[in-house]
Formats: C-alpha cells, structure tokens, sequence
C-alpha cells in the first residue's frame, strides 16, 4: 500500500488543492474524520470547518463551507461551496461578512430560502474565523 | 461618377468603422482569455457532481427517490434561456432564439405548457413579442461580477421553491457550450428532474472497490447533492455562455474589420481614378484653350 494518496479539493469557481497527501482531517456531518491511504470507499457530506493537510503539529489548514468528500483508497476528491487557505484568510473582509449575515438573518424567519443562503455566508465566515485565530 | 468629397466622406467613415471594430475585437479577445480560464476551472466541479450523483443515484430505488431525481408526473415545463446582454456578437443570440422558438412549438403540440425563464436581456427583447406571456422571469446583468453564490441566489433558490410549490413539473436549460473562439455548440439539458445514465452507472459498480458507505446515509446525501447540482448546471451554463458570447463577438468583430478594410480599399481606388480623371479633364482644358489662342 502506497504511503500517500491524491487530494483534491474542488470549488465552483476553481481547483484549490491537487497534490499527494499522507493524512488529512475533515469536518464530517457525523463528526470529524481522519483519512490515510487505503482507507475504505466513503461519501459523506461536510459541515464548514477546518480542512487540515498533512501529519504532526503543523498541517496545512484550510477553512470550507459545507459539501461532501468522497474517498476512495488512492484518492480523496473534496468538493465544496467555498475554500480557501489559512493564510488567505482576510480577518476584515470575513469579520464583515459575518456581520451582514447575522444583520441580515435577523430580518428573516429562520429556514426560509433566503435565511439559508445567509446560513451558508455566515457558518463560512465562522469556520474562517476559528481557522484564523488557531496557533499553529 | 460619384463627386469628390462625397468619395472623402465614405471613405471617412469606413475608416471610423474599422476602427470601432477593431477596438471592440480587442476587448473580446482579452475578455475571452479570461472567460475562457474560467469555464476551464469550473468543469472540474461539475464533472465531479455528475460522477457523484450517477453512482448514488443508482443505489436509490426509484419508489422512494426524492422529486429532483424522480420521473416527471405533469406537462409544465420551465425552459432557462441564456442569451447575452449585448448584442454585435454574430449569430451567438439568434442562434439560440431560433431552437428556443422551435422547441416551445414543438414542446405546445405534444400538449405542454411552457414557461420561460430568461437570463440576458436580448432573449427578452426578442421573444417577449411572441411568448410575453409565458415569461416568468427576466435576469439582466448577472454576467457582470458572476460568482457562484449569485448564481445561487439570485436564479436558483427562486428556481428551486417554485419546483417545490408545483409551479412547473421539469427545467431545462438552453445555451452556448464554449468549444472554441470560433464555435459554440448549442446545448440542451435536463437538470430537473435530474436525469440518469443508465450505462455509466453500471459502469461505476463494476469497477469500484465495494459499495461506498455514506453517511449520514444516501437519501440524506443525496438530498443535498441534488439542489446543490442544479446551481452548478446553471452556474456552468453561464460561465460558458459568457465565454461563448466573447468569442463569437471577437469573431464577428474580426470579420467586420476584414469586410472595412476590404471596402476601404476599393473606395481608395475609386477615389484615386476620379481624381485622375478630375485632373486629366482640366489639363485637357487647359491645352485646348491655349492652343485655341495660339491659333
């Protein structure tokens, strides 16, 4: 069994990671989860979190929204709304649009179409934010 | 013969044309490049939904599968159109207003009622006039900064509870699939319900290592997969729409400076002989009259 496996990380509007990996964690609906080479066939959908690459005390961290990750034993295909590194992470840019969101959710009544999609704005920006301010 | 200075006035604002043209080449090409990027990064997503839901969905039985998957139970259909904001773009509107026209003919006859949804305000100038009450929605200027999450919030999760209310029973979309500067292919899909492949999804079984595992389970999976996969087809329609429309205008531009230059050149020599001909008959003047007084 080989000692690494592709990841791929995949948003709408581009391709963010394709590279050799030996261990990542992602935020799974039912929990985090680890994944190493051969691990065995899974779909499971992604809550937005962290996306953290590679073994030991220094990965490479990465905030998501949520989507769904397939893994297969030689590759793990990730495809989300929206993603982007830790250091890419622009602390005003996200701190405001965590703002609008929650200003703009309060007008609504929850689980309407509309409140969902500021949902969506505004778990990212959280899920930014908690990326931003880890240690490394 | 056409006089002098009207000669100097055509040959003007042929000229003035050329340069336009020209101008507006320019600019597509370099939009192009960037249009063009883009569709490329964007199919990577598209294709990967497509393998996902072919292989889930060919897990579910079709009793209990949700409505985006399941078989249409009605005649409405909802068409999406996407044509351009603006036009000089060669055929790249018509074309797609032509099949539409056809289509909606087509689709009345075997007893459908057809509603359409526009995006790009040159489908609307063209068939409000013959289908302006079948209109639902007009969508202008959402190529302008396009981003997936516009997509999605702008078409749709308006699109998506309309279905859910029963407003209409299938969606399809039409527009310009990008293959070239030069060509666009002219592309109709089905994205609800969604439909399935029959062969690749046997394809797929027999070639995986087992049956996946899904969690939380695959209806759940599937459930979200589906609304999402319906922003993507639309987000991917626009983003090779524009690609398409750039292209077709920088080739219909590029014909046009062709068309100026060749126009120019043959005014040019027009102009030329008339001035010879202008000179040679005052010369002729002149000799004659000298040689009148000589005499």
């Amino acid at each position: 069994m080989s000692a690494s496996y592709r990841l791929n990380v995949i948003t709408p509007e581009r391709q963010l990671l394709d590279q050799e990996v030996d261990f990542i964690t992602a935020p799974g609906a039912d929990g985090c989860f680890g994944v190493l080479p051969g691990h065995a066939p899974l779909v499971t959908l992604l809550n937005p979190g962290e996306l953290a690459v590679g073994w030991g005390e220094k990965p490479n961290r990465y905030a998501i929204s949520g989507g769904y990750a397939e893994v297969q034993p030689e590759r793990v295909t990730i495809l989300v709304e929206r993603a982007v590194a830790k250091a890419d992470i622009d602390l005003k840019v996200t701190q405001a649009e965590l703002e609008e969101a929650e200003i703009e959710q309060a007008k609504l009544v929850p689980n309407d179409p509309a409140w969902n999609l500021w949902e969506k704005r505004r778990s990212y920006a959280n899920a930014c934010l908690e990326v931003y301010r880890k240690k490394e | 013969m056409p006089n002098l200075k009207s000669l100097r006035n055509r040959i003007r604002s042929v000229g003035n044309t050329r340069q336009i043209t020209k101008a507006m080449k320019m600019v597509a090409a370099a939009k192009l490049r960037r249009a063009q990027e883009r569709t490329q990064e964007t199919r990577p997503y598209s294709d990967g939904m497509g393998v996902m839901i072919q292989s889930i969905a060919s897990m579910v039985n079709a009793d209990s599968a949700p409505a985006l998957l399941a078989e249409p139970n009605g005649n409405r259909v909802c068409i999406v159109v996407f044509t351009a904001d603006r036009g000089l773009c060669g055929s790249f509107n018509s074309g797609v207003i032509r099949s539409v026209r056809s289509k909606i003919v087509a689709l009345q006859n075997d007893g459908m009622e057809v509603s359409l949804i526009l995006v790009g305000s040159k489908g609307r100038d063209i068939l409000k006039r013959q289908f302006g009450n079948q209109i639902k929605r007009v969508h202008i200027g959402i190529a302008k900064d396009l981003s997936y999450e516009k997509t999605e919030r702008e078409i749709t999760s308006k699109l998506l509870v309309e279905f859910e209310k029963g407003k209409f029973d299938v969606c399809m979309i039409v527009y310009n699939k990008f293959q070239s500067a030069m060509t666009q292919e002219l592309t109709w899909k089905q994205i609800i319900p969604m439909p399935i492949a029959e062969e690749d999804s046997k394809k797929e079984e027999g070639s995986g290592a087992g049956a996946p595992l899904y969690e939380p389970g695959e209806e759940e999976v599937l459930d979200v997969l589906l609304p999402q996969n319906v922003t993507v087809q639309i987000f991917q329609a626009l983003v090779e729409s524009e690609a398409s429309e750039h292209g077709a205008r920088m080739t219909a531009m590029d014909n046009a400076v062709r068309n100026a230059g060749d126009m120019l050149r043959k005014l040019n020599i027009t102009y030329n002989r008339t001035r010879q001909a202008v000179i040679t008959t005052e010369l002729m003047e002149i000799i004659s009259g000298s040689e009148s007084l000589k005499g």
